[in-house]
């Protein structure tokens, strides 16, 4: 019998203090049972210590360089799509808390697959704009939450959470 | 003048270049470069700090790159601040919140280099808007959520 999970996803530098302010909201109020694991996937070795039960997966998308992101994309989703089969095979992930950006799309759209419920916290840096992964990421959790209220009007169907 | 200079995570060499060669060299000067390729050579500087907190409240003004967890935490310790969208990066979104805190007052945002210099002059006398933080509120009904689906 596998283990139940929540599997925390989150990116590097603000999107991983993001899910650190996160994590200690959560953790104070939540009560899960003694056999649920909280695991984490992370990028460039920026690992939450709270959630030291982690998974590192390679970027795809380079900040400097569209070259370098288009290998990238025919180079790295065999890594990580074999990472996310070693966390299947281990766990049953019963719910996803994704702080993106990027590379919580793959593992999303995975266990998707498998009836995993996903939320998304979109990022706070925008405002009149639209994210890159939050255009793909609106499509596919069961929850959206945006922290600032200008953002309701781009993602109707939204819920305005306040800045983490 | 006590400044410090601040890139987040992510290098912004072109700003630490910029700012090491046409600061005034009587301000007293610190850089935070991460791991940026450019060394100033004019002034000291760190690759990062656990403290930064400490460093933000020892400095006058605060230049930084344009990422939303030090904007409102340098917003949240009423510093004034001005803001540098990171071009350097291929997604430009860095200027989204640079236009929004500039656009309502609450900060001064240099999409121009050139422009710093003379943003730097006019801070001491500049009145900032007092921003006001929505605080996360739906910790409940995430934790149901996460109950529910552990069900």
């Amino acid at each position: 019998m596998k283990e139940k999970a929540i599997l925390f996803i989150y990116g590097e530098g603000g999107h991983r203090a993001k899910m650190q302010r996160l994590f200690n909201y959560i953790d104070e109020e939540l009560i899960v049972e003694s056999d649920v694991k909280y695991i984490s996937i992370y990028e460039n070795g920026d690992i939450l210590n709270s959630i030291s039960l982690g998974y590192e997966i390679p970027i795809i998308r380079d900040k400097y360089s569209k070259v370098k992101t288009i290998i990238n994309i025919f180079t790295e989703p065999y890594k990580i799509i074999s990472t996310l089969f070693k966390i299947k095979r281990k766990y049953n992930v019963k719910i996803i808390l994704s702080t993106g950006p990027g590379i919580s799309i793959l593992p999303i759209i995975f266990f998707k697959l498998f009836n995993t419920k996903t939320i998304h916290f979109e990022t706070d840096s925008r405002f009149m704009t639209k994210s890159l992964s939050g255009q793909i990421l609106y499509y596919l959790v069961d929850k959206f939450y945006v922290p600032n209220k200008s953002l309701l009007k781009l993602y109707k169907k939204s819920e305005f959470s306040g800045q983490l | 003048m006590k400044i410090f200079v601040t890139v987040g995570t992510t290098k912004f060499d072109a700003l630490v270049e910029f700012l090491d060669k046409n600061l005034d060299q009587s301000y007293e000067v610190l850089f935070q470069i991460s791991d940026g390729n450019y060394i100033p050579k004019n002034f000291p500087y760190i690759i990062y700090s656990d403290a930064i907190n400490t460093l933000y409240n020892e400095y006058d003004y605060i230049i930084t790159h344009a990422g939303a967890g030090t904007i409102y935490k340098l917003l949240d310790l009423n510093k004034k601040i001005i803001v540098v969208p990171n071009l350097d990066r291929i997604d430009q979104h860095q200027t989204d919140i640079a236009d929004f805190v500039d656009t309502n007052g609450y900060a001064i945002s240099c999409n121009d280099f050139k422009d710093i210099p003379h943003a730097l002059e006019v801070l001491p006398k500049k009145k900032f808007n007092q921003y006001e933080k929505h605080t996360f509120f739906k910790t409940k009904e995430v934790c149901k959520f996460i109950m529910d689906s552990l069900d």
